[in-house]
């Protein structure tokens, strides 16, 4: 095996410990919040326990389709849950805070949208590029929506600041995985692959600093 | 040459009947359960055009049962749940019994057909079947009921949540079959793994209880 094959390995170790950790911990503590969470950080485990078992099996990793990225989407689609339920708790008076933030707010789906077409340009895979793309897109936007407009309401209720903040980081280092390896660079892409561990105990931690506060 | 139609009217007559003597949580188990033998009969037909038209694209049998057939089968099995919640605005305990029922009647008409083609003369062969692809539908049918019944509390959550969930319950049945493709200790890891997780996810409810 090859040293980079073994460093991206023990790397998926550390990340599977890790969303097995924060899986856990959000199952044992109560409310909706955490019961999203366990899900989204269930999904994403299952996608990474599947890349490693056909790395293992079949002595190399997916390519073209394959069900792992399915279960990222599904991560994803967790984490817009999350974003719509906050959303739809906010009072008619909280909502029409938010109507001056959502042109700023598409800056986030913006970015998105330019990182992918660098990396379909460079990369190809039209359908593959669009499965990831639309709900990253989507979970940006809430995302940057929530933490803005969250923030100009102080006192109609706690801004989840730094959970959205934790989740806008995950979908940033979640398209510079995809940007570098699309650039060939296996230190850059073993090293923002690192990163991601970081971004999921990060949005653990703060849920968990959101829901004591 | 086995026809899963024919092992399908075998096993759906007397249930249809019973729908029909049968009232309230009953009929509603037995109706599901139907479905889901309709939905493993869909995804025999569906699971072959795919088989065709992957294997003409290169793709091999084994990477066809772990990368594709989890979807179509996963998707078929929540039709009818996802159909029964956006009409009839079930209760959240109704949704967990519909999707077991659905995902029971998908192993039991699986599992038929199975051992009709490879035979039940081995009491262990049938044993494996049982306690490992049988549980995992169940598992995956767990999965489905508890996260739909769950999202389904907020009506605007219902199409991103349910999105999710689906994706959850393809990947641990891809996690399945990707195991029980392979050979040696990769295989009976993947006999063990449905049990496993059923352990999990009682010693869970048991704890929220």
């Amino acid at each position: 095996m090859k040293m980079t094959e073994t460093i991206h390995l023990i790397n998926q170790f550390i990340q599977i410990a890790c969303l097995s950790a924060v899986a856990i911990l959000s199952v044992r503590r109560s409310g909706w919040l955490f019961r999203l969470l366990a899900g989204a950080f269930s999904c994403y485990l299952l996608g990474d326990v599947f890349y490693m078992l056909h790395m293992w099996i079949y002595g190399q990793f997916p390519s073209g389709f394959s069900v792992a990225y399915l279960s990222y989407i599904g991560t994803y689609f967790f984490l817009i849950t999350i974003d719509l339920w906050l959303a739809g708790e906010w009072t008619n008076e909280q909502k029409k805070t938010m109507r001056p933030y959502r042109r700023i707010s598409m800056a986030a789906p913006t970015v998105v949208v330019v990182l992918h077409l660098i990396y379909y340009i460079r990369d190809g895979g039209f359908f593959i590029n669009l499965l990831f793309c639309v709900p990253l897109s989507l979970l940006a936007y809430y995302s940057l929506l929530i933490l803005l407009s969250g923030g100009a309401q102080s006192g109609l209720g706690a801004p989840p600041w730094w959970y959205h903040g934790a989740v806008l980081l995950f979908v940033l280092v979640e398209n510079m995985m995809f940007l570098s390896s699309s650039f060939g660079s296996d230190t850059v892409y073993t090293a923002f692959d690192f990163l991601m561990s970081g971004a999921i105990l990060l949005m653990y931690w703060a849920a968990a600093k959101e829901a004591t506060a | 040459m086995i026809y899963l139609e024919n092992i399908f009217v075998c096993l759906a007559a007397p249930l249809l009947i019973a729908v029909f003597l049968l009232e309230g949580e009953a009929r509603r188990f037995i109706g599901f359960f139907l479905l889901g033998l309709t939905a493993c009969l869909l995804a025999g037909y569906c699971n072959g055009y795919i088989e065709q038209a992957a294997v003409s694209g290169g793709l091999d049998y084994t990477q066809f049962v772990v990368q594709f057939a989890p979807v179509c089968e996963e998707i078929l099995k929540a039709l009818p749940v996802l159909f029964y919640m956006a009409v009839f605005e079930p209760k959240r305990r109704s949704i967990v019994s519909s999707a077991l029922a659905v995902g029971l009647g998908f192993a039991t008409l699986e599992n038929v057909n199975h051992i009709a083609n490879y035979g039940a003369v081995e009491l262990p062969f049938a044993l494996v079947r049982g306690f490992s692809a049988g549980i995992m539908h169940a598992i995956c049918a767990a999965i489905l009921g508890y996260g739909l019944a769950f999202v389904y509390q907020r009506k605007w959550l219902a199409l991103t949540g349910s999105f999710a969930v689906i994706c959850a319950a393809t990947t641990f049945h891809a996690t399945y079959n990707l195991l029980v493709s392979a050979q040696g200790v990769w295989r009976g890891l993947g006999y063990i793994l449905p049990a496993v997780a059923a352990a999990a996810i009682m010693t869970e409810l048991r704890i929220h209880k």
